[in-house]
């Protein structure tokens, strides 16, 4: 398992502190994000747009992390169905006009 | 719904609760990023250990879902496994399921009380766990002793046949089907969800065995299914203001790192090892359920236990439970290393 070419260590250090900087944040300010999400209502868009930015900054962190570390994916075959079933012939009679 | 206050509503987090968290989200997550589905199951009684409330856990275990399937299905998506359109049409069906499932729910619950509607859920989990784990194990077993190329289920083949309007083409699938025997396997997968909350173990499975996909299509398909309800479901959680969003982006941390290894897992391996990780994960997770019927059974007074034993099945199940994930995860990752990178074979570059 190990990775071809340059590594993305520039992009895995940016996207790393990015993600660091997200939890320290958290951390600092879980009293406020507590009390806030659990206002509901016009509310909930905080919860989900912080797990949105999460999978972004964390997301291509992890990512990275693996490419870096040289486990990366094997192959991009599209996987395929191994036997299709054919297409029924319309054997129904046709209705022609002729003018 | 049952609304808490504050201070009971979110716990003080420690040092060996945020480490716990962490570690099941990861392998949560790479058995997700895997199989599809089934990493979850596992953190809901997981937060409660930890004095979650019921709904909280459940509600910050949904949100952490979302996104994970949503990274899962972007890293698949490029190994061209996911089928979006076959997700779609199956998400919105399972939508339906889910309220079918919850009406069901709250029937029994009328019916018989939080005993019974328990008992049903583990009922629900035995039956439909050892019925299409088996299925699934057997027919993983002996891909594996045949070695050759997967073959589509010849039920599936007999249902591409018949043509009844209107007839879907799946492109990525490879498949054409008419939309009648999509409706089944959606809503069935919704009706699971809202059952046992494991709507993949039914809905994979479903892929593969009646409409004729790969079992890396479904996989990759099914994460699809789990952003689209997983994202409805945590809305609707969040409206009620009921997510803990430290528990979920706690779970985030380790899962994100998880379901990227268990995508990049799925290039690695022969595609029946995705069956026979399902299929182990489903046989032992009905197991687990099973040693919790006593408890539901003594309840409603059909069965004389002690409250000695019912603590020590508890205990057991959970047990079970956590086993089953780390059974998935050792077999994942001892055949990505048995499988390692054949020397010819070409790298893939990725974003």
């Amino acid at each position: 398992m190990h990775a071809k070419g340059k590594k993305p260590m520039g992009k895995l250090l940016l996207y790393g502190l990015g993600s660091v900087a997200l939890y320290a944040a958290v951390y600092q300010f879980q009293d406020i994000l507590l009390t806030t999400s659990a206002r509901g209502g016009a509310y909930t868009v905080l919860p989900i747009a912080t797990v949105f930015l999460f999978s972004w900054i964390h997301g291509t962190f992890a990512g990275t992390l693996w490419e870096v570390l040289g486990v990366t994916a094997v192959h991009k075959a599209p996987a395929k169905t191994a036997v299709q079933a054919p297409v029924r012939k319309d054997t129904r009679p046709r209705a022609t006009v002729n003018a | 719904m049952d609304m808490l206050s504050e201070a009971t509503r979110f716990i003080q987090l420690d040092a060996s609760g945020i480490i716990f968290l962490f570690i099941v989200g990861f392998i949560g997550g790479l058995v997700s990023g895997f199989i599809g589905s089934g990493g979850a199951f596992v953190l809901t009684p997981g937060m409660m250990s930890l004095g979650v409330p019921g709904t909280v856990a459940v509600a910050s275990n949904m949100c952490h879902k979302f996104p994970k399937a949503l990274v899962g299905s972007i890293k698949r998506y490029r190994y061209g496994q996911v089928d979006i359109k076959l997700g779609l049409y199956l998400a919105a069906f399972a939508g339906v399921g889910v309220q079918i499932g919850i009406k069901i729910q709250n029937f029994i619950l009328g019916l018989w009380g939080q005993a019974g509607s328990d008992l049903y859920v583990s009922v629900s989990f035995v039956v439909v766990l050892v019925v299409v784990g088996s299925i699934v194990m057997v027919d993983a077993i002996k891909s594996a002793r045949s070695c050759s190329e997967e073959q589509v289920c010849s039920l599936a083949l007999r249902l591409q046949k018949i043509e009844l309007w209107p007839m879907l083409t799946f492109k990525k699938a490879n498949l054409r089907i008419s939309m009648w025997f999509l409706l089944p396997v959606g809503l069935a997968t919704g009706l699971l969800a809202a059952t046992i909350a494991v709507g993949g173990f039914v809905g994979v499975p479903g892929m593969i065995y009646i409409l004729g996909a790969t079992s890396l299509v479904a996989s990759a398909t099914e994460l699809v299914i789990a952003f689209v309800m997983g994202l409805a479901g945590s809305i609707n959680w969040a409206m009620h203001g009921m997510i803990d969003i430290r528990l979920t982006l706690i779970i985030l941390a380790g899962s994100l790192l998880g379901v990227q290894l268990g995508a990049i897992g799925t290039t690695f391996v022969k595609e029946h090892m995705i069956k026979i990780v399902m299929g182990s994960i489903m046989l032992i997770v009905a197991l687990s359920r099973g040693f919790a019927m006593p408890k539901y059974l003594g309840k409603l007074g059909l069965m004389d236990v002690s409250e000695a034993t019912v603590a020590l099945l508890d205990k057991v199940s959970f047990a079970f439970m956590v086993f089953s994930l780390v059974v998935g995860a050792v077999i994942i990752l001892g055949s990505m290393i048995r499988a390692k990178r054949p020397a010819a074979a070409p790298v893939a570059q990725e974003a």
